[in-house]
């Protein structure tokens, strides 16, 4: 159990669009985060050597560690942070071929170039690490995290992701053909019906406690799957609620990662089956599909705990409920397999 | 505190393939660092290496899996070593699928051991290569979670040089919690194009075989390997074979420069502290330290500061493995935590290679000479990594 | 090229080598302490530069003890190259 103080967010879509209808319309296979402006947050000294992710996680994630002097963990997830100084470094071996190389591409090539600038910036010398398993790597940090806050004279960490469109692996994730063929609305992502996705990236921070005081939400606990055929993911779903003291009727918001992909969504729909009296909701259409994107699923269901309005564009079915307890699932590639439990909290 | 042991090992590095020819090699003193001769690469004539002495193609002879995937060299060396590991201790099929089972590994070459493949997968027009699903961070993991059936937690970490020391820290606070009963956890790191050049345009190998430790080192030796480690709650191996206990484990951020560590070594003094802390152990209880020991200018030289600042005028014995093997890089935490094990197991104090005169500053001299038995009870490991993140290990004579 | 010329040859390759968001050359003063001084250049930047020379000028620099005598400031680094070029018109 951990309790959610503070949160940020840095997504495709302005703060009001996530709890609004009135969302940024996308219409490419690309949704690019809306930038803040870098040099409000980061010294140019510094900022020249950054790449895109570490920028967007250094402007979403300092800030946090400034109001919150006593954070005693940084755990990042992150699957593509690093990736476009990687490839320019590529271009630089095979350009010079292998002959005299700058060193700034290979150094903030490093996933973990993030974790360890938010540390240096906010003079933070405290347990730090930083997790890339793709699907699971944003509820490992929630794992890692939990672990954490066990620790003596641990009770406020940061934990977060980022994810960016690099075109390296935009152009890979091109010839795995993972994007829609056509070009498609976000409005119209979901119900599709077709083959294929869309890119995504952002970044989403939060600030956990042991204590109660100041939350905005509670995080019960977190499970993660590798390769479940429909039977397990039935039975470790129903255990997970089981295990923590959860019947099924008692969710009353159900948030999904469809992604218009007809060959991956069904995944969804037979969740969707086992709680017939919650709410159901998809996000994918706001931010576009990429590893980490349940960060941004818990900054969006931690706003409607804490009374934020449910969008219509949001909703897949209503069952006009009050949001006490809500269950994430997400599933990416087929492979990692996903659930996040949140609850109200009441100070 | 649920205690976490260690039932089984596994590794192939350049000093051979599994551990005991890694043992044999670590007691006699026989250096893994020589010419390459797979490696294909500009540098592979002007430096030096730790390469496993096995090619692509011997390397899977060596695995003989009976499942089709796509491997690389990263992929092979992976599940070589872990499948040592799994037959040491003994692990079943329904145990490694259990949900209270889990699978930590690092990696920060992945598949850029085929840069050639990785540049034409992700910058030209040409069709996909067979590798196209080995770049992503974790994918070896993935690869090993299909090879030997893992269904539960599955993480990797990437925190460059600790990367594997974290999963380790990780696994133990997992086991400890009773979030899980048993982790398989370690790294794999293979000789890549893209690694020679980074460190190489920081100015940081050496072109002869390293010398932790010394004055006159001048850089680091590349190396390449895996090693896995099985770790299961004390009341799981009652009738197992154990080598060792992770008795402790600290990680700290010595938040000062991205690729260099600070003066006083915060980061590093930090770490040790908090995995002493962690075991409830005081300095004066370390019999060895596996250091981190990169004989780079920096890390050597603040890394001994640290160890004056923890040990003060009672340094035990220490050496750099790093000698033997050259720097695994994110595998580097767990080859180096198994050799730990392997001197408490053995009782035996491994020897630091090319030595001759101590960093005038500091003046510590690591154990050099003849390999000999000692009375090995507490093990301290050091990991540095990029990013200031620094992790330490102790590793304890059970029970 | 006369030394009035590849002084700002150089500072605009030292603005874009080291993505100096932000400076002009008329910001860099060809005296000013490149890494003691305002600039706040780093041992990172110091391999960059030694990199800036060997690829725009076809000097190779041995090590990074050689290129702290040499990357002192703007009218250092041009009389080293000058010294040590063969063509530079």
């Amino acid at each position: 159990m951990m309790y959610i103080i503070d949160a940020s967010c840095i997504s495709p879509q302005k703060e009001e669009g996530i709890f609004s209808d009135n969302i940024r319309e996308y219409n490419s296979d690309k949704y690019h985060s809306i930038e803040p402006s870098y040099s409000d947050f980061i010294p140019n000294s510094i900022l020249r050597r950054m790449g895109k992710g570490v920028k967007l996680g250094v402007a979403n994630g300092l800030p946090l560690l400034k109001k919150h002097s006593d954070i005693k963990a940084i755990i990042i997830a992150t699957s593509s942070n690093g990736l476009t100084d990687s490839s320019k470094f590529l271009d630089q071996l095979i350009k010079y071929d292998e002959g005299t190389l700058t060193p700034t591409n290979f150094v903030q090539s490093m996933p973990n170039s993030l974790a360890g600038q938010l540390a240096l910036l906010s003079d933070n010398p405290c347990y730090n690490t930083t997790h890339v398993h793709t699907g699971s790597a944003f509820e490992n940090t929630l794992v890692d995290g939990l672990l954490q806050l066990k620790q003596n004279n641990i009770d406020k960490i940061l934990i977060g992701d980022v994810e960016e469109i690099a075109d390296y692996n935009y152009r890979l994730d091109i010839k795995r053909n993972k994007f829609k063929s056509e070009p498609i609305s976000n409005k119209d992502l979901i119900k599709s019906g077709t083959k294929g996705t869309v890119s995504g990236e952002g970044s989403s921070m939060f600030v956990l406690s042991n204590k109660v005081e100041g939350a905005i939400a509670k995080i019960v606990d977190v499970r993660s799957l590798f390769k479940a055929p429909k039977s397990v993911l039935k039975e470790q779903c129903l255990d997970f609620l089981s295990v923590n003291n959860v019947n099924i009727n008692e969710i009353d918001l159900l948030v999904l990662g469809y992604n218009g992909n007809q060959e991956e969504d069904h995944h969804y729909d037979f969740i969707a089956d086992l709680f017939p009296s919650a709410t159901t909701i998809s996000y994918k259409h706001l931010v576009g599909e990429y590893s980490t994107s349940t960060a941004f699923a818990m900054y969006l269901s931690i706003g409607l705990l804490s009374g934020k309005n449910l969008a219509n564009n949001l909703i897949l079915k209503d069952a006009k409920r009050s949001v006490k307890k809500v269950l994430i699932y997400n599933q990416y590639q087929h492979l990692h397999h996903n659930f996040i439990l949140l609850e109200q909290s009441i100070d | 505190m649920r205690r976490v042991l260690v039932t089984g090992m596994g590794i192939i590095s350049s000093l051979g393939n599994g551990c005991k020819k890694n043992l044999d090699a670590l007691k006699l003193g026989n250096t893994g660092i020589k010419k390459a001769k797979h490696f294909k690469s500009k540098y592979a004539d002007e430096l030096l290496f730790g390469e496993v002495p096995f090619s692509n193609e011997d390397l899977s002879t060596l695995l003989s899996s009976n499942k089709i995937q796509v491997r690389n060299r990263t992929d092979h060396l992976a599940q070589i070593a872990l499948n040592e590991a799994l037959i040491d201790a003994e692990i079943t099929a329904s145990q490694l699928s259990d949900h209270k089972t889990g699978l930590i590994s690092a990696s920060s070459t992945e598949g850029m051991c085929n840069t050639d493949e990785m540049y034409s997968d992700a910058k030209s027009d040409q069709p996909r290569s067979e590798f196209i699903d080995s770049y992503e961070y974790g994918s070896h993991c993935i690869k090993l979670a299909e090879e030997f059936g893992f269904r539960g937690y599955i993480d990797s970490l990437n925190t460059a040089c600790s990367s594997s020391a974290n999963g380790i820290l990780l696994a133990l606070r997992l086991i400890q919690s009773r979030r899980l009963d048993r982790v398989i956890v370690g790294g794999v790191e293979s000789l890549s194009k893209h690694s020679v050049n980074g460190f190489n345009a920081l100015q940081i190998v050496s072109d002869k075989a390293c010398r932790p430790f010394d004055e006159n080192r001048d850089g680091l030796n590349l190396g390449e390997g895996a090693a896995y480690l099985v770790l299961e709650a004390e009341e799981l191996s009652l009738n197992k074979h154990i080598y060792a206990e992770i008795k402790g484990a600290g990680n700290a951020n010595d938040a000062f420069h991205p690729s260099a560590t600070s003066d006083n070594a915060r980061g590093p003094v930090l770490a040790m502290q908090l995995a002493l802390q962690s075991a409830d152990l005081d300095a004066r209880d370390i019999d060895f330290i596996n250091a981190h020991g990169t004989a780079t200018l920096n890390n050597d030289l603040t890394e001994s500061r640290a160890l004056k600042s923890i040990f003060t005028d009672a340094i035990p014995p220490f050496i750099s493995t790093k000698s033997y093997t050259g720097h695994t890089l994110a595998a580097a935490g767990a080859i180096e935590a198994l050799f730990s094990i392997l001197s408490i197991k053995e009782q035996h104090l491994f020897s630091e290679l090319n030595f001759s005169e101590a960093i005038l500053e500091t003046n510590l001299h690591p154990f050099s000479g003849e390999s000999r038995s000692a009375k090995i009870d507490n093990v301290l490991s050091n990991s540095f990594g990029f990013g200031g993140n620094c992790t330490s290990l102790i590793l304890s004579n059970y029970p | 090229m006369d030394k009035e010329e590849l002084k700002l040859q150089l500072k605009k390759q030292m603005i874009e080598y080291l993505n100096l968001i932000d400076l002009s050359p008329e910001d860099i003063g060809d005296d000013d302490s490149l890494f003691d001084g305002e600039l706040g250049l780093d041992s990172i930047d110091s391999l960059e530069l030694i990199v800036l020379i060997e690829r725009e000028y076809g000097i190779k620099i041995k090590s990074p003890t050689e290129g702290r005598k040499i990357l002192i400031s703007i009218n250092v680094m041009c009389d080293y190259i000058i010294e040590h070029s063969k063509d530079l018109s």
